[in-house]
């Protein structure tokens, strides 16, 4: 009875021990996930603003053609 | 007796004479009044003629104006059918972006493979830089246009160089000169823009790439 009540303690503790880290895991895949989605938005929009002002350029350039 | 009878046939001859001329002289009025008639419907004739001719002529031109009207209608309606159809094209472009981007998210927040957790993070990170990578790469070819846009702009001052040196009936006006000039600093104000947003661009890549190796390595 001993052997049985020392195995399912010794299960409970495996089983809330790898409950927790799996939800540590989870929070922190969540926070790293927010910190890449942040970078690639700030990346997303710089290279936005590029393509923009280098359009802008083009169209100028071509009014040079009449000179 | 005889006297008499000769007396009342005179009388008689004359009276006729009398009633002859008299009759020819109403004749003869009646003559100019009917004459007179006959101007006057003539002449409302021609007016008639004339106020029906005018009708005609403001008939012609109102029916023009309504064409025009018509005509402008048509154009405006054109017009702004056209500019619907963009505004419409534009707004089915954005919400296509938007199901896109949102679908993408889904994936990279949920459904990368069977990957969980941290490996999942570590995929995202992966792909993330990958993201950076190719936007080096862009940045790089637009930074290679910066050269050819200026070998372009000093190619037009040197022509609007020649061209002010031109004269006679060549020779440039101060309007054009200045529209030609105005033409060139514009040009080189984007050229400006384009270096300062290039440089930002590679700035922010730089720390991008470096937040996303921090990402993971701060934990471990």
């Amino acid at each position: 009875m001993k052997t049985y009540i020392k195995l399912f303690t010794f299960l409970l503790v495996v089983g809330v021990i790898s409950c927790t880290d799996k939800k540590k895991e989870e929070e922190e895949t969540k926070v790293a996930v927010e910190k890449i989605e942040a970078v690639e938005s700030e990346l997303d929009q710089v290279s936005q603003e590029v393509e923009t002002k280098a359009k802008e350029l083009e169209k100028s350039l071509e009014d040079l053609d009449d000179i | 007796m005889k006297l008499i009878k000769f007396i009342i046939v005179l009388t008689l001859f004359f009276a006729a004479g009398n009633y002859n001329a008299f009759a020819q002289g109403k004749s003869q009025q009646a003559k100019e009044k009917v004459a007179q008639k006959k101007g006057q419907a003539k002449e409302k004739i021609n007016k008639g003629k004339e106020k029906a001719e005018e009708a005609r002529q403001k008939g012609k031109e109102k029916a023009e104006e309504v064409r025009e009207k018509a005509k402008e209608a048509k154009e405006d309606l054109e017009e702004e059918g056209q500019e619907r159809a963009e505004e419409a094209r534009e707004k089915v472009k954005e919400k296509k972006k938007k199901v896109e981007k949102e679908v993408k998210g889904n994936a990279y927040g949920k459904n990368k493979g069977d990957l969980k957790g941290k490996e999942f993070g570590m995929a995202r990170v992966a792909e993330a830089k990958n993201k950076v990578k190719e936007g080096k790469e862009a940045l790089d070819k637009n930074e290679g246009k910066i050269q050819k846009a200026h070998e372009r702009i000093e190619a037009a001052k040197e022509r609007l160089a020649r061209a002010k040196e031109k004269t006679g009936e060549e020779a440039l006006t101060p309007e054009e000169i200045a529209e030609k000039e105005a033409k060139i600093a514009k040009a080189e104000e984007k050229l400006n823009g384009l270096k300062e947003s290039i440089k930002k661009g590679k700035q922010k890549m730089k720390e991008g790439k470096e937040k996303l190796d921090k990402v993971y390595s701060e934990d471990q």
